[in-house]
Parts: structure tokens; C-alpha cells; sequence
């Protein structure tokens, strides 16, 4: 074989390769394209903000603040996701942290990062990160807490530093309660087989959303055993 | 699919159109994000945040051909800043992320290629997958990648090297067919 066979046979080979994109990626993909506002001219209004919208409060103003993936989940609250285009990133740039393992995200975290007592047969944590987002005088510390269990299946646990609870704002949940507080499940896409259910509830001074494609039961189960 | 009819529309302002140029890529933003990545949750973070970018700046988009590498390119750049906010590069494990199917007998067997492009360094790694996989010319990785044609040309014939080696076959003065 000379070498431009080589070349063009493995470029033939590394198309046949098949590659699957896993479920818990596919739901995020899914649910960012749910949220796109429907006509981008919604973002040229967003430039205009004016200064009774950021300080709307801080709960609102640092929901804009968090990762990708938390600004996405909390956009899939319609009416807060109006308010997160309202934010105008290019007045207060974003500075972004980010540390690795329980250990040193606790250390730098404000407040006690809550393990789960209860997790799904076969589930191990993966990862945990504490991402701090700081843009203009405001910061916002988020601790992500990642569980990998068999087939694919996904759990994340969010904790946030926050008070104040939108319960008018989350028209589209599902309100419960976990261990005595109002708490708010929320399925995005209920028409696929495993969704990415998340269940939200905010507890002593702290916003927690726990996510993953396991059930609502499990979901449920998950987030009571945070004590 | 006609791309390009697609891009237009969204171009127009057409969601529905966006969202199926998105479904189209999807494959593709998975295997060039987790090429560079280390775990699926950093791949969506990135891949959620490049459809974000990619739907408010459409307007930047000049030339609807370029849609596919504008596409990738901003998907890499989030890919670079995850990266960079680990300040550190992790081997990745593409054999957890591809499907295993062997076709015996084949030199090419497609899971000796995936092992073999797996224990490729980062570098590799990132310029094989652009190349052989998205099939996109070398100008366009070089763009993206903010490194040089001769450069990229450089480390492909490395990395062809590297995988005759790996997949044992011999080839000698690797020069290969390029395209430009």
C-alpha cells in the first residue's frame, strides 16, 4: 500500500467510525435550543438595560453570572429567562474560577458542600467543581457535584449561595415539598424517554437543583437525602 | 439536508432553521469537543455555550458556505477556554465515547483506529479528528487553531507516522495527499 492509499483510506475508515453521542449530552443540546428566544431581535433590546433592572436583585442579576449549564437550566424557567437577557455581559465582564475535587472546592467554598446520603445502585461520584463567577461587584460561587451510573445515566447536584425564593416566577414546575421546603420538579421534555428531570428548592440560605435522567423518584429520593 | 438553504433561512431569523443546522452537527461538535475534552459534562457545557454564541452572532456570518467551520471554530474556542480554566490537558479517552465494532480482518479495523487516534498526544489528536473525521481542508484547522498551514501539515505527516506505527503498517516517505 503506498501512502496516499494510506491517506485516503484512513480518512475512509475514520467516517465509518461510529460515534454516539450520549443521552445526557443530546438532553442539554436539546433543552438550549428549547430556550432560543424566538427571534434574535430580542438580544438587540437587551442591550438597553437599564439600572432598574440590575438591581432587580441579586438573586436575578447573579443567575446570569453561573456556568453555561446553570444559566441554561434556570432558563428553562420562561420568565427568568426573560430577565437573563437582559443582562449585558459587555457592561460587567465575566471573570471565571474554577477548582477541582471536594476537597479544595470546600476549602474555598462559603458554605458546606451537602453530599447526598442516598445515590442510585451502581452510581460513583465522577467530579466536583466550584466554579466562582465574578463580574463587577458581584460574585457567585456555584459547587457542581457529578454522579456517573450505569447505561449513561447522569446526575448532577448544584449548590448555590442564595436566599429568596422566585415561587411566583416558576410557573412551569411542578411544586412539592423535600424535608419540609417548598421544593419545584421540572421536566423539560417530557415526550423522551429518559428526561433530564430536575427538581429545585432553596434551603437555609442556599439554592440547590438536583438533575439527571434516573426518574423523578430517584431525583426525589437524591435530593431528600441532602441534609 | 441543503445546508445552505438551511443557513439562509437562519440567517432570515428562522429558529426552526438554526435548530436543524444544530441537529445536523450534532455528531460532529461531540467527537471535536470530546477529542479535546476530558469528561460529557464539560463537552455539553462547551457544546451549550457555542450554540448560544452561534445563534446571537449569526449575523457575523458573511458567507452561509463557511457555516460548518464558523461552527467548529466557536465550539474550540470553548473548548480552549474549559481548558484553560483547568489550566491543564487530560489524555482523553475516546474508546469510552466511540461505539466498539470490529471488522476482522480489516487492517483498518475501526476499533484499532479508535485506539490509535486515542493514545495519539492532545495536539494530534485534536488536528486528526478535524482532518480525517470532519474531513475539513487544512486551512480552515489552521485557522482555527490560530497555528500555521505548515505547521498543521507538519504535525498531520507526525501523526500519520505515529499511526502506521500504532495500526503496523509500513509506510515509507510519508508524504500523503493533502488538501488545501
Amino acid at each position: 500500500m503506498n501512502e496516499t492509499n494510506f491517506d485516503i483510506d484512513l480518512r475512509e475508515t475514520a467516517k465509518r467510525v461510529p460515534v454516539e453521542v450520549p443521552t445526557i449530552v443530546k438532553q442539554r443540546i436539546d433543552e438550549v435550543l428549547i430556550s432560543l428566544p424566538d427571534s434574535r431581535k430580542r438580544k438587540k433590546r437587551a442591550i438597553f438595560v437599564s439600572a432598574a433592572v440590575l438591581v432587580f436583585s441579586i438573586l436575578v442579576v447573579g443567575f446570569g453570572l453561573v456556568s453555561p449549564s446553570m444559566a441554561q437550566i434556570i432558563k428553562q424557567v420562561p420568565v427568568l429567562n426573560s430577565v437573563l437577557h437582559l443582562v449585558d455581559s459587555r457592561q460587567m465582564p465575566e471573570i471565571r474560577e474554577e477548582v477541582i475535587g471536594l476537597e479544595k472546592a470546600q476549602e474555598k467554598a462559603p458554605f458546606t458542600i451537602e453530599k447526598p446520603t442516598f445515590l442510585p445502585e451502581g452510581f460513583q461520584e465522577e467530579s466536583t467543581k466550584l466554579e466562582t463567577s465574578t463580574r463587577g461587584p458581584y460574585q457567585l460561587n456555584v459547587a457542581k457535584m457529578f454522579f456517573k451510573g450505569p447505561g449513561n445515566k447522569q446526575l448532577m447536584i448544584m449548590q448555590v449561595e442564595d436566599t429568596g425564593v422566585p415561587d411566583s416566577l416558576l410557573s412551569q414546575a411542578v411544586k412539592t415539598t423535600i424535608n419540609g421546603v417548598d421544593a419545584w420538579i421540572y421536566n423539560p421534555s417530557p415526550q423522551v424517554s429518559s428526561p433530564n428531570i430536575q427538581i429545585m428548592f432553596w434551603k437555609d440560605g442556599k439554592y440547590y437543583n438536583v438533575s439527571g435522567n434516573v426518574g423523578q423518584e430517584t431525583i426525589i429520593k437524591v435530593a431528600e437525602s441532602l441534609k | 439536508m441543503d445546508m445552505n438553504f438551511q443557513v439562509q433561512e437562519a440567517l432570515r431569523g428562522k429558529k426552526e432553521a438554526f435548530v436543524t443546522l444544530i441537529k445536523h452537527s450534532e455528531v460532529s461538535m461531540y467527537r471535536i469537543a470530546r477529542s479535546m475534552l476530558h469528561s460529557d459534562s464539560d463537552c455539553a457545557d462547551a457544546i451549550q455555550e457555542s450554540i448560544l454564541k452561534a445563534y446571537n452572532s449569526l449575523p457575523s456570518l458573511r458567507e452561509p458556505d463557511f457555516f460548518r467551520s464558523w461552527l467548529i471554530r466557536i465550539l474550540m474556542n470553548e473548548c480552549h477556554n474549559i481548558l484553560k480554566r483547568r489550566k491543564k490537558v487530560i489524555p482523553i479517552p475516546i474508546t469510552e465515547v466511540m461505539t466498539q465494532s470490529v471488522e476482522r480482518g480489516n487492517p483498518y479495523a475501526l476499533i484499532e483506529l479508535k485506539d490509535a487516534v486515542n493514545s495519539l498526544p492532545g495536539e494530534l489528536r485534536v488536528i486528526v479528528t478535524l482532518y480525517y473525521f470532519e474531513d475539513l481542508p487544512l486551512k480552515d484547522i489552521s485557522e482555527m487553531l490560530h497555528t500555521p498551514v505548515g505547521t498543521i501539515k507538519s504535525r498531520l505527516s507526525r501523526a500519520r507516522t505515529e499511526l502506521s506505527q500504532l495500526l503496523g503498517i509500513q509506510v515509507k516517505g510519508v508524504t500523503c495527499r493533502e488538501r488545501n
